[in-house]
């Protein structure tokens, strides 16, 4: 058995694995037949560690041995806000590691967020190699569309520690429309991805022009989700929960977990039922007998509890739009994806926006996975050129699927003319048929080998940055040199002028982000150019050149354009923990 | 034997030789309708054999390369004389065909792509119906189905180097294709024509090109020459070269597809510049650069006189003005804007200071 590409949803509350064969991709199911784990790791006193739906179950047991929601944390500072609200929300103790980031301390050891994500992709890789038999070296994994390049650079560290060739990190919302748009037959159009996962927010535009799929615009929040949903019927519980017995769940992080946890169910279980009763018993400390309270939750509250966060994602929508300028009624398809999406209220409200009904043939847990895997495939199956010499795609012929062979070989029909005068002999093309299972409808449940795709199609995806890189400029300013949403690979030139009399140097200092204030950015390095020609000010011009590749790595050029003086250096646009 | 219709043939037979398997396969599901028939080949001589056998109504040859196979494929056809055989032929970007051969061939610049499949399938039918309108160049010249081009500006010269490098018809797969050192050749001389092409001629089109060529182009460009297709080059120096191409496709895309952007574009060509560098932002350049409108240039002027004198608030009211007389100016809007919004923070500072000496006090 061959070692195949994987295609990894390492996703902030759950985790899938799919992978590209023969053409057709699968979601792998682990040996319970479970098709997705919790991204949740456990650390037992003993040295042993539960990743995934084992960890999971001991999450209300052993709160704090036990680390959820890791990637909110990937690549990101202590202080920073998200690491503030995460601790806030975790019974997991954060410490501060090497070069401010954040580590989940467990048993006096330190876990880094990405050596977190390393078990889980271990774990995944696990589950596929049970199933195939032999080893995956090689895999696609998905982000946020959002996430910064310190977080994407924490996700690639954490697929090397699993022992894992990342062949490329895809936008969770790309991978989706990849999954919703591959095998259907080529054709323009527009797709909207509206990905609301468990811990962000992400809108995605893509133009489908057959095999290629332009991403035209992303946009995002970081810090709303599913998990917020949660949060706030625990919060609701809570206060209920302090007024009967007195006890303040906040305080004591074992309840606190547990009511979290019933907080999701009852999220989960409103989206299919109007009214939920669900009783919750405690033993609390001092207290001999166990505590009940019940709680009760119809749908109408929870929407409203719930609807002025859902209509934060509008206010993105619109801005994917606006980057995109497309206007919501040219949106043809509209892929919904993230477990979150399921909230009908939710669905009502997208369907509004577009005017038209999402689309959710595909298990949204599952979807990502799929695109990952059919681009894993796509990438690996094409070595140079537009792989004519090393792939050509099956043509149909009287009812088979014939493989071309190389480059010079004639693709099929021709071939049926040896032996044979009359033109009538010819073959001729038929219709091509329509795709099994994956786009006539019916929602497939995705048991393996269910997913057919045909091999044709392989597709190419156009993608952009999420975030704007530039260099400060003089009153705080942020000069965007690689706008956001700019196609990668990208380069740009950019040609500055001194500001004072007689200055012979200049100090570049490189920014990421898309706010207008230097100090709302995110600082990447610095770039000194010296010796330049000593002038009256705005007489010297100096031309910087950035240049961003597809796995991010940042090239930026200094030339005074007048005595050729030049500074370069490679900016690793890395997270704060060092590699 | 597959059979489309139920009559006894299909009435119209058309063949496709590409170098592409790719237009092949499309260009085949996308005419296989009832009464036609299609017959697909990569090679060459295969299509060269069909045409000396059978009647073929359509001939449709995809990227047609000065001194390549399609090319020669044309001529062999022409000199055994098409009319007999062959109705009409359809060749995808006409670019380096020798005038000889235009007697027999039709422009046809849409074949390689999927959407315009009906346009194309009425475009055959048009013409077999009336075969008068073939396949004379100057007739087709006038014909509805052709699109009248625009020209170039007329002050604006393509260098001799950037001509020629047109007349290399883009992204087509040739022999020279067939082992890496010639696809790496094919980069290698892209990347060394950069320089003299315009941004239409980077996309292997002719200037001022309409938006769907635009798209169509990038797309076979991206197919070709995308690092995801790519990742067989593994040497740094094609790895290099490639991101270099494929960027500068890129930026000329993004110039192109972008209608503010060309039309700045147009503008940058007419003063002699194949580039559209963006940019000179007003803290480097003054802010009169922001604009070209004489109202708004003394506004302008005025803004960056009291900016100098260190009046934030005075600034950012004479933008203000200027933007009243070119309301459409995103780059003066955005200007202004983050001056406002500096003028907001600076004003906040000084009132909290005051508001810490009231308080000392």
């Amino acid at each position: 058995m061959r070692a195949l590409p994987l295609g990894i949803d390492l996703g902030t509350s759950n985790s899938s694995v799919a992978i590209w064969r023969d053409g057709k991709v699968d979601v792998v199911r682990d040996e319970n037949g479970e098709s997705l784990q919790a991204s949740v790791v456990s650390f037992l006193a003993d040295g042993r560690v539960l990743v995934g739906n084992a960890a999971r179950m001991r999450a209300g047991a052993a709160p704090t041995e036990t680390v959820l929601s890791s990637k909110r944390l990937m690549g990101r500072p202590i202080y920073s806000p998200e690491a503030v609200e995460s601790q806030r929300r975790m019974a997991c103790v954060l410490d501060e590691g090497p070069g401010r980031s954040c580590v989940f301390s467990v048993h006096g050891r330190h876990y880094a967020p990405e050596e977190i994500g390393a078990l889980i992709l271990g774990r995944m890789a696990d589950i596929a190699e049970e199933h195939l038999g032999v080893r995956s070296r090689q895999a696609v994994l998905t982000v946020p569309a959002n996430f910064r390049e310190a977080q994407r650079s924490a996700t690639m560290r954490a697929g090397q520690r699993a022992g894992l060739e990342v062949l490329r990190l895809l936008n969770e919302p790309t991978a989706a429309a990849l999954a919703y748009g591959f095998g259907e037959k080529p054709s323009r159009r527009m797709i909207a991805v509206f990905d609301l996962g468990g811990g962000t927010f992400d809108m995605t535009l893509l133009e489908q022009r057959g095999e290629v799929f332009e991403v035209r615009s992303t946009a995002g929040d970081t810090f709303l989700g599913g998990d917020d949903i949660d949060e706030r019927l625990a919060e609701a519980m809570a206060g209920a929960f302090l007024i009967q017995t007195g006890v303040n769940p906040r305080s004591d992080k074992s309840l606190w977990q547990r009511l979290r946890a019933v907080g999701e169910a009852i999220k989960c279980r409103l989206s299919h039922e109007t009214e939920v009763v669900v009783e919750v018993s405690e033993h609390l400390a001092g207290v001999s007998r166990p505590v009940a309270v019940t709680f009760s939750f119809d749908r109408s509250a929870f929407e409203s509890w719930c609807e002025p966060l859902l209509r934060r994602t509008l206010v993105t929508c619109d801005e994917a739009l606006r980057l995109a300028r497309v206007s919501a009624e040219e949106i043809e398809e509209v892929v919904l994806v993230g477990g979150s999406t399921r909230i009908p209220l939710l669905q009502e409200m997208v369907a509004q926006y577009f005017s038209r009904q999402p689309l959710m043939r595909l298990d949204p847990g599952l979807v990502v996975s799929l695109g990952a895997a059919i681009y894993a495939g796509s990438l690996t199956a094409i070595s140079y050129g537009d792989g004519i010499a090393s792939y050509a795609p099956p043509i149909r012929y009287s009812g088979g699927t014939v493989r071309t062979e190389a480059f010079d070989g004639a693709v099929l029909p021709l071939d049926a003319l040896d032996g044979s005068e009359e033109v009538e002999a010819l073959t001729t093309w038929e219709h091509p048929e329509e795709p099994d299972t994956l786009h006539t409808g019916a929602v497939p449940s995705l048991r393996e080998g269910e997913v057919g795709l045909r091999v044709g199609s392989l597709p190419l995806l156009i993608d952009v940055t999420s975030h704007a890189i530039g260099i400060a400029t003089l009153g705080g300013l942020f000069d965007a040199i690689i706008p956001r949403n700019a196609k990668v690979p990208t380069e740009h030139t950019r040609s500055f002028t001194t500001t004072r009399d007689g200055q012979d140097s200049v100090l570049l200092q490189v920014y990421e982000g898309s706010a207008r204030l230097t100090k709302d950015n995110h600082k990447l390095g610095e770039l000194a150019l010296r010796g330049l020609r000593k002038a009256r000010r705005g007489a010297t011009k100096v031309l910087v050149t950035l240049s961003l590749d597809t796995n991010a790595m940042l090239h930026v050029v200094a030339v005074d354009s007048e005595t050729g003086q030049s500074a370069q250096c490679d900016l690793v646009v890395a997270g704060l923990a060092p590699t | 034997m597959q059979r489309i219709s139920l009559e006894s043939g299909p009435r119209v037979r058309i063949a496709v030789a590409s170098a592409d398997a790719n237009v092949v396969s499309r260009l085949g599901e996308s005419l296989s309708v009832p009464g036609y028939a299609v017959y697909g080949t990569c090679s060459f001589g295969k299509a060269s054999e069909l045409l000396g056998r059978h009647r073929v109504d359509v001939l449709i040859v995809d990227q047609v390369l000065r001194g390549g196979l399609g090319l020669d494929l044309l001529g062999e056809v022409a000199g055994r004389g098409a009319h007999g055989v062959l109705r009409f032929l359809l060749v995808h970007l006409g670019d380096g065909i020798p005038p000889r051969f235009q007697r027999v061939l039709l422009y046809h610049d849409v074949i390689a792509y999927p959407a315009p499949a009906q346009a194309l399938l009425e475009q055959i039918e048009r013409w077999l119906n009336n075969p008068n309108t073939l396949p004379d160049m100057r007739t087709l010249q006038g014909s509805p189905g052709r699109r009248k081009r625009q020209v170039p500006p007329d002050d604006y010269q393509p260098s001799a180097s950037a001509l020629a490098a047109q007349a290399l018809a883009p992204m087509s797969v040739t022999r020279r294709a067939r082992s890496v050192e010639a696809f790496m050749e094919e980069i290698r001389q892209r990347v060394r024509d950069l320089a003299a092409q315009h941004y239409w001629g980077i996309l292997g089109l002719p200037a001022q090109a309409p938006l769907s060529e635009v798209k169509a182009a990038f797309d076979v460009a991206s197919m070709r020459f995308h690092p995801d297709r790519n990742r067989g080059l593994s040497t740094l120096e094609g790895k290099r070269l490639l991101n270099q191409l494929y960027a500068a496709m890129t930026e000329a895309y993004d110039v192109l597809s972008s209608p503010e952007r060309s039309a700045r574009y147009l503008q940058v060509l007419r003063e002699g510049s194949l580039r559209l560098v963006e940019g000179h932002r007003a803290d480097w350049h003054g802010l009169e650069s922001l604009s070209a409108h004489p109202g708004a240039r003394r506004f302008l002027k005025l803004a960056q006189t009291v900016l100098d004198a260190g009046d934030l608030a005075a600034c950012v009211q004479n933008l203000r003005f200027a933007l009243s007389m070119e309301p459409e100016n995103v780059a003066l809007a955005e200007k202004a804007a983050a001056l406002e919004a500096e003028a907001a923070l600076a004003a906040d500072e000084e009132g909290t200071r005051s508001k810490e000496r009231g308080e000392h006090e």
